[in-house]
């Protein structure tokens, strides 16, 4: 068991996020070595009945990363896939903070709202 | 946060039988290789041995019996070292490659009594000495075994890989990405299909291709039968059997044994036809073969294309299955054309910039009941070879139960499959809907659709048109993949019993608003469709779906 410390949280606290809107997030990492690589990733993933799927949309490396430290990154949203929920796939979004193969992870919903769609079932006729 | 991912959220008993299973793995590999890598040593070492001169003394083939195996060689031959004299009768040791009777008849000839030869003799043991060293690169069967433990360590590294490492901090899930879009796992595993193929397609289709094609020029020769028989080989899948031959022909001065019937060797089930050739080969009785003009001993009775030939189609079809696999998933597109990744792009779009066209439909009638005909063709392919080895069985005399029984289901989805093939046939002769709409919509957005039925549309009873969102997750059970669909959203366009509003007719389309856009990544889906549902008596519906390109709002064109 390690005693690395790894953060990553939004500079405003808000976890629903619409498209193209930007996101300042403060990390901090204090490793006990010198990490090869610190950097942020941006990316969405599935959950539910499937096999999940991940796709890193986005990433903001640390040049020359010290053994602990503090960095501010800023992305940029993009305008899809927004968040969801349904019975066989839901989509979540999240920035990891990833040093060494070791991370931290905040999720986010992103949507038109700011919130996620529910998949549920609707009808509906013209 | 989130808990951690992957093998960290293993229970203890499902670590337990994974460990138990990679274990076998690992077991199994290592007492292979072990095996292979103590004989591929015993061979290597006779590289070092000394090469003397020797003559042969002896050379006898041994007929293969009713059920040995294939023909034997036993040889003894004299070759000095040391200043002294010796005779030994091993022709090779440790590892060795398989031969046949009629490899085993040309190695008799070869080494005929009285003909020079060379040894290799065991400088610390002059007595030992060999006559055949097996080439070097047959030692590199140990990579089949290799892969097992390869499996079988990677399974257990990976089931006890630790998860979580210190509180609040986790592997980091955003470094699977790349390795789930499914492609490569499924580009190895069609490339192993392929490989498959290849290497049951060069000895049972290649080889004797080659040869057949070579010996076309070979002259006919009288010879004489020494001796034949149907030889039966008892394995895992029953018994099958194989024609066992011995002829003498001249050649000069000087008489030759072989022991080919054809090119392609091997046994196969069906013991008939194998019987009708050794009645026609009877021992004693006179006969043609055909000799290589360049080797006297390379011989054949039959030259040609032989019915057993036919099951190298068995290996040309994994080797088909195994490249258009790997083509179709190289081809498929990581992200969406549209730039935005998972945005979901249609890759024909009827049309650009959301003007009205003829929407394609999903699939077409005709590629449905070819894909349904070609999954019948190669089950049914392959379940008929054992049903065929079980009507052997019983034509035979015998009736083989466990097999008869263990076939029974694989028969019936057989039949199901076929069922299916005829009632999608059927399903072609429907009445056909053309639809118009942009092929491209955001959500809350827009489009007059329009639709013609064309065919007999007086035997629907009654027709449905609706807009469908769609969830459909990929997911793997045991070996097996399936796919989950759930429709979320529907929208209705149409729904009448009139014939003349079935025929042609249009309705305003609103696409809802707060929903979900068309999403797509390698295992999991977001589809909207307009589906055209139609009912007929006593026959297969009309069931056509046409996808459309939902994007999100602030995507719109």
């Amino acid at each position: 068991m390690s005693t690395d410390e790894l953060d990553i949280l939004p500079k405003d606290g808000r976890t629903g996020r619409r498209p193209g809107e930007t996101v300042v997030l403060s990390a901090m990492w204090a490793l006990g070595r010198k990490p090869k690589e610190v950097e942020a990733r941006l990316f969405w993933f599935t959950q539910g009945r499937g096999i999940e799927d991940i796709m890193v949309v986005a990433t903001q490396a640390v040049p020359s990363p010290a053994e602990a430290g503090e960095q501010e990154f800023t992305f940029t949203l993009p305008e899809a896939p927004y968040s969801c929920a349904g019975q066989l796939v839901s989509i979540k979004w999240a920035v990891e903070l990833v040093a060494d193969g070791e991370a931290a992870r905040w999720e986010f919903t992103l949507g038109p709202e700011g919130r996620e769609i529910a998949l549920d079932s609707g009808g509906g006729t013209v | 946060m989130m808990p951690a991912t992957g093998n960290a959220s293993l229970s203890a008993g499902k670590r337990v039988q994974l460990t138990l299973f990679f274990l076998v793995f690992l077991g199994m590999g290592l007492a292979f290789a072990g095996l292979i890598v103590r004989s591929a040593w015993t061979n290597a070492i006779t590289y070092r041995w000394a090469a003397v001169p020797g003559v042969m003394l002896e050379s006898r083939v041994i007929p293969a019996g009713a059920s040995s195996g294939s023909a034997r060689l036993e040889v003894r031959y004299r070759y000095q070292y040391g200043g002294r004299e010796y005779v030994s009768t091993r022709y090779s040791q440790g590892i060795s490659t398989g031969r046949d009777s009629a490899a085993i008849y040309r190695l008799g000839e070869l080494l005929a009594p009285g003909t020079s030869t060379t040894a290799y003799v065991n400088p610390a043991q002059p007595d030992q000495a060999v006559l055949h060293r097996e080439n070097l690169w047959s030692s590199a069967i140990v990579v089949f075994p290799l892969v097992f433990v390869a499996v079988g360590a990677a399974g257990l590294i990976w089931a006890w890989r630790p998860g979580r490492t210190a509180a609040g901090v986790e592997r980091p899930l955003s470094s699977a990405a790349g390795n789930r879009d499914g492609r490569l796992p499924a580009v190895f595993l069609f490339g192993v299909f392929f490989l498959f193929g290849l290497g049951f397609g060069i000895p049972f289709v290649g080889v004797p291709l080659w040869h057949i094609a070579g010996a076309a020029n070979w002259p006919r020769v009288p010879c004489r039968i020494v001796s034949s028989e149907v030889q039966a080989h008892s394995g895992g899948k029953g018994t099958t059997y194989s024609v066992e031959v011995a002829y003498r022909y001249t050649i000069g001065e000087r008489t030759y044994t072989a022991g080919r019937y054809q090119f392609m060797s091997g046994s196969s089930s069906g013991y008939a036809g194998k019987a009708a050739i050794v009645a026609r080969l009877r021992p004693g009785s006179a006969a043609f073969c055909y000799v290589n003009p360049a080797d006297p001993t390379d011989a054949v009775i039959e030259r040609g294309l032989t019915p057993e030939l036919g099951f190298g189609l068995i290996p040309l079809v994994f080797m088909a299955i195994g490249i258009t696999g790997m083509v179709v998933m190289l081809r498929r597109p990581r992200t969406s054309a549209a730039g935005i990744p998972g945005v979901r792009s249609i890759s024909r779009p009827a049309v650009a910039g959301g003007a009205a066209a003829e929407l394609r439909p999903a699939q077409s009638r005709l590629g449905r009941v070819l894909a349904l005909a070609f999954m019948a063709l190669f089950w049914n392919g392959i379940v008929s070879v054992f049903v065929w080895q079980a009507v052997s069985h019983w034509r035979s005399g015998g009736l083989n139960w466990f097999l008869t029984i263990f076939l029974v289901p694989f028969v019936a989805v057989g039949l199901v499959l076929l069922g299916a093939v005829a009632w999608q046939f059927l399903a072609l002769f429907n009445p056909r809907a053309r639809l118009t709409s942009p092929a491209t919509l955001p959500l809350g957005g827009a489009a007059e659709v329009t639709w013609t039925l064309e065919g007999r549309v007086e035997r629907l009873r009654r027709l449905r048109i609706s807009l469908e969102g769609r969830e459909e997750a990929t997911y793997r059970s045991g070996k097996d993949t399936h796919t989950e669909r759930r429709v979320f959203r529907t929208v209705d366009l149409l729904e009448t019993t009139e014939a003349a509003a079935m025929r042609n007719g249009s309705a305003r389309l609103n696409v809802p608003a707060a929903t979900m856009h068309s999403f797509q990544s390698a295992h999991n889906k977001i589809v909207w469709t307009l589906h055209v549902r139609g009912e007929i008596a006593h026959w297969p519906d009309l069931n056509d779906e046409f996808p459309l390109n939902v994007l999100p709002v602030a995507a719109r064109q």
